[in-house]
């Protein structure tokens, strides 16, 4: 038995040294695809030679991150090949504590409300699992701690940057005794300053231009080259944005200098603040969607009509999931949010058809499609400083400033 | 002694001993005096129920803060409207509303007289074409719509300003910016065009032209009979509909949500919804944008008792012309052809160029303008199979919208209807006149103070009326509209004979029974009438859906508008958006087409057998 574990681990190493190209490149591009699909359920996975004496506590901590820095945060090189099929025996098990103890429904309050393609597919993986919920933008935190001081506990699951969840967090609202690692999920992959929350992604600004009116040279590096008339009804913002790319902006150059150029790029209408930038920007109407996020037009089609680019005084920040304290389904929000983050079906279905809105994989785990071009947008200027990247302990101020900047343009 | 012969409900003849009878004719009426009670006392409560008590919770947390009016520390007093009358609260609040809905209603007026004056008073050819015509825009709900003008007034690639740049080559974008004051003015202006045609047309064709005749004969020319004489008798019933309008307007969510996220900030629907929205640590407003709330509640008051006045003065200023009277209509001659261009410009505008626009967006996946080269490399009916195929959410966000729309729309017209029949058969004036006030009152309540309301009420009784988040709390909220059943079902009752309930009361029925028996069947069409109405503002309702949604109670309405926004992520897809918008207005146009059908010749039958 011993041996076959032993067989099992080598062989998993030498696939995984084949599938990853041992000693490979970090950057964006020479990391490989998500391995091919794995099974999730019980009834589909193979009959593969298990050491069945061990339990799967022993399994988990058997387990040893592959460890490499890439930025601000480590990866686990054998995640898939390791850790995955540990995750994934815990998530049935706790797939079927769910189902016994709840009804299968998830209510997740984040800023977007999870769409159908990942309903649908969280519901196939997990038969009788079901999750809803509603997007609040920035007002996520807001809700939640409105709803406990209620005493209306509604939703299980919450996340997003820290922006979106901190408020609730320092509120209490969020339970920081949730055990990720009792699924296999490395250490590296939970925020150590934030106990009770794993990150799932990364995020961050950019800027998307009309390709066919502007080559990537002519667009502006930074909010300063911006302020001319030049740029007067050129440039498009959301509201949601506006505020938060000013808000890094004051972290960076100075909150006197951002109010000066907030103030000036709203009054002189060289911005204007729009529901669909990203739209317009491929309907011809506006040259450019600044600030934007990186996921803001995510279809292959409209990657033909624009073009990305980082820029200076943007920020970057991980993203998060976390139990919502009084949670109904706290063990089918767990499963939903292992799932929905670090499943190797799930990220390579999103990247594999045109017509899914990619997530934001985590940077920890070794996968890097090429196609998440906004993200390689930020990559490729984090190390020119050109980025503030987020944690905790800046998310208060940058909460202000974003509030600060809102009303400038709300009228408070 | 004399004997009375009466008839049973079951039509049986009876014989009644006197003596018995008015033994029994006093029990009688002293259940009929109960049940006249009871009832009144129901319509009552329920009135109160859907409309005071959620305004009482907007009082109270307006009366609290300074963020969630139900948690410990809260403090109690009127720092909330301390806070909003500030140099950038209040004040601005009220500029930039008075801007917007004054605006929006001179425009809508202007085009609203035209049109019922041209329709009423004129040779203009083709009249019933033009009535037909200027419906079209009121079949879209009111969001698709708000989202169609949006594309049509983008700076560079909007048809309308390419249109004008075309005429006029002084620009090269714009000249109009649909996220301006101006932008908002003028989507929502053009769209209340439909509510003054309806009531000025309505007014003119029972004005007595006679009297602009008589003017004409002593010498006056178009414009000072037009200043003398028909705009005086107009005056009232014009000054009714005004402050009507004014009140709509003043609850318009969709228009300054689309447009005016910058330029309208501080137009009162969008103050009320950002001070809810909460933001990092920001809480939730609740008692800032009660106050806003109970503001402009007490405004919209004011504005109600003007237009409760105006409208009895309008009575008295009522002229009728006799039966055979038809009114001189007024020759345009070649002026015809200069209307009948800028009519067909409007049209083409404001009621064929939005549902294009839509459709060519439900075509591509994001707008991009119209081109052969688009249409051959990005259209297809993708949009249209996914929607009705394979999503999720629309048949189930259909079936919500409809069920909402039409039980909230049965509430409704219930309640009306009786709270009609009391207040025209009761003896008592000072009580009926206090009902009609109060049933009427509903249109005091604009849209969005209605919202708050509904929201903040039921979620902090949801512990004892746990209804907040379901589909149920919607079928409520919409029904408070009552007004508008109760104009409808209130006409319907006074022309009802008093000697039919008479007649039943003599046979030996009850007020109960000659209500449900008699005066229903014969109320029934233009209970159908006040149904379809509050059916169709059902199915296009926007703003009391988002202020009350949750993940269980989505609307279709609801869905489009996040659907359509790009910054909402992962969610953003415009041409599905477009698609479902398209579906809805085919859909309601076609049940609400099917149902009259079906129920003209029901409520035909019914009539016939009372």
């Amino acid at each position: 038995m011993k041996a076959n574990s032993i067989i099992a681990v080598v062989t998993g190493v030498l696939l995984m040294s084949i599938l990853a190209g041992c000693g490979a490149d970090p950057t964006p591009t020479a990391t490989p695809r998500p391995p091919e699909p794995t099974p999730t359920t019980a009834a589909a996975m193979p009959a593969a030679p298990e050491p069945a004496a061990m339990s799967l506590a022993d399994k988990i901590a058997e387990l040893e991150c592959d460890r490499e820095v890439v930025g601000t945060i480590v990866r686990c090189n054998n995640f898939f090949t390791d850790y995955w099929p540990v995750v994934e025996e815990a998530l049935q098990q706790l797939y079927e504590e769910a189902m016994a103890e709840e009804s299968g429904e998830v209510i997740n309050w984040g800023f977007s409300p999870p769409n159908q393609a990942q309903q649908g597919a969280f519901s196939d993986a997990y038969p009788g699992m079901k999750v809803v919920g509603q997007g609040f933008q920035f007002g996520t935190s807001a809700a939640i701690i409105a709803a406990q001081k209620a005493g209306k506990v509604e939703a299980d699951l919450t996340g997003g940057s820290a922006l979106i969840w901190r408020p609730a967090y320092k509120e209490d609202a969020i339970d920081t005794a949730v055990d990720w690692g009792s699924l296999g999920i490395p250490a590296e992959f939970l925020d150590p300053k934030n106990p009770g929350m794993v990150f799932n992604n990364m995020g961050g600004h950019v800027q998307w231009y009309n390709a066919s009116a502007l080559s990537e040279e002519e667009v502006p590096t930074s909010p300063f080259d911006y302020l001319s008339e030049e740029w007067e009804g050129r440039v498009a913002s959301s509201i949601r944005f506006f505020p938060l790319g000013m808000a890094y902006t004051a972290i960076k150059f100075g909150e006197e200098r951002t109010d000066e150029i907030a103030t000036r790029l709203i009054d002189e209408k060289i911005v204007t603040i729009v529901e669909n930038p990203g739209a317009l920007v491929v309907a011809g109407e506006y040259d450019v969607a600044w600030p934007s996020t990186e996921r803001a037009l995510y279809n292959e089609t409209l990657a033909k009509f624009t073009g990305v680019l980082g820029w200076e005084g943007g920020g970057t920040w991980p993203g998060h999931s976390g139990i919502i304290k009084g949670a109904k389904n706290p063990k089918g929000a767990m499963l939903y949010a292992v799932w929905q983050n670090f499943d190797p079906e799930w990220i390579s279905t999103q990247f594999s058809d045109p017509n899914l809105p990619p997530s934001r994989p985590y940077l920890g785990i070794p996968t890097w499609p090429d196609r998440h071009i906004g993200l390689q947008a930020i990559l490729s200027k984090l190390d020119q400083d050109w980025y503030t990247v987020e944690d905790s302990d800046i998310v208060d101020e940058v909460n202000r400033l974003t509030s600060k900047y809102r009303t400038m343009i709300t009228g408070g | 002694m004399r004997q009375l012969n009466t008839q049973d409900p079951n039509g049986t003849r009876v014989l009644r001993n006197p003596a018995g009878w008015s033994l029994l004719a006093f029990v009688r009426g002293r259940v009929q005096l109960n049940a006249m009670t009871v009832l009144t006392a129901g319509v009552v409560v329920a009135l109160v129920y859907l409309l005071i008590v959620p305004m009482g919770a907007q009082l109270y947390a307006s009366l609290r803060g300074p963020t969630l009016p139900y948690v410990e520390g809260a403090t109690t007093g009127i720092q909330n409207f301390i806070d909003i009358s500030d140099a950038s609260g209040l004040g601005v609040t009220i500029r930039d509303t008075g801007i917007f809905v004054l605006g929006s209603v001179a425009v809508s007026f202007a085009i609203g007289l035209t049109f019922a004056w041209l329709v009423e008073r004129t040779d203009f050819p083709g009249r019933s074409f033009l009535f037909v015509m200027i419906l079209i825009p009121f079949i879209m709900p009111q969001i698709v719509r708000a989202q169609a003008w949006l594309l049509m007034l983008s700076p560079k690639t909007g048809i309308v300003n390419e249109g004008i740049r075309a005429v006029l080559p002084f620009w090269e974008r714009g000249p109009i910016i649909p996220q301006s004051m101006f932008g908002m003015v003028l989507v929502q202006g053009l769209g209340g065009g439909i509510f003054f045609f309806l009531m000025l047309s309505a007014m003119l064709r029972n004005m007595d032209s006679s009297l602009e005749e008589a003017g004409r004969v002593s010498g006056a020319g178009f414009w000072q009979n037009m200043r003398r004489v028909t705009l005086p008798i107009l005056r009232p019933g014009v000054l009714a509909v005004l402050l009507l309008s004014i009140i709509h307007t003043l609850g318009v969510f969709e228009v300054p949500l689309l447009f005016g996220i910058a330029a309208g900030a501080n137009i009162f629907s969008l103050r009320i919804w950002n001070a809810i929205q909460g933001s990092g640590e920001e809480l939730p407003l609740y008692g800032i944008a009660s106050a806003y709330g109970v503001v402009f509640l007490i405004l919209t008051f004011c504005l109600f008792v003007i237009y409760a006045f105006a409208t009895r003065q309008a009575s008295r200023f009522a002229t009728v012309g006799s039966r055979g009277f038809r009114p001189q209509r007024v020759a345009l001659g070649r002026w015809t052809w200069v209307i009948m261009f800028f009519l067909a410009l409007y049209f083409l505008i404001n009621a064929v160029l939005p549902i294009v626009i839509l459709i060519w967006q439900s075509l591509v996946r994001f707008y991009v303008p119209f081109s052969w080269d688009a249409v051959s490399s990005l259209a297809s009916l993708d949009a249209y199979r996914f929607v009705l195929f394979e999503d999720q959410r629309f048949w189930g966000a259909l079936t919500r919208t409809l069920i909402v729309a039409s039980t909230s729309a049965v509430l409704a017209v219930t309640l009306s209807t009786v709270a009609a029949w009391i207040v025209v058969r009761t003896r008592s004036r000072f009580g009926g006149r206090l009902l009609d006030l109060f049933v009427t009152s509903s249109v005091a309540i604009p849209a969005t103070v209605a919202a708050v309301a509904f929201f903040l009420f039921y979620f902090l009784v949801s512990d004892w009326i746990p209804l907040y988040g379901t589909m149920w709390v919607l079928v409520i909220a919409y029904a408070y509209r009552t007004s508008v059943a109760y104009r409808i079902t209130y006409a319907g009752v006074i022309q009802i004979s008093n000697e039919l309930e008479e007649v039943a009361a003599v046979s030996g029925a009850g007020r109960l029974y000659t209500l449900r028996r008699i005066v229903v069947p014969l109320l029934m069409p233009s209970m159908f009438v006040a149904w379809l109405q509050l059916f169709i503002i059902g199915t296009h309702e926007f703003t009391i859906a988002i202020f009350l949604v949750s993940s269980e109670n989505l609307t279709l309405p609801v869905e489009i508008f996040s659907r359509f926004s790009t910054s909402e992520g992962t969610t953003a897809a415009p041409n599905e958006a477009a698609a479902m918008g398209v579906l809805l207005t085919l859909f309601v146009m076609v049940l609400v087409l099917v149902l009259r059908r079906i129920v003209s010749r029901i409520g035909v039958h019914e009539t016939a057998a009372t």
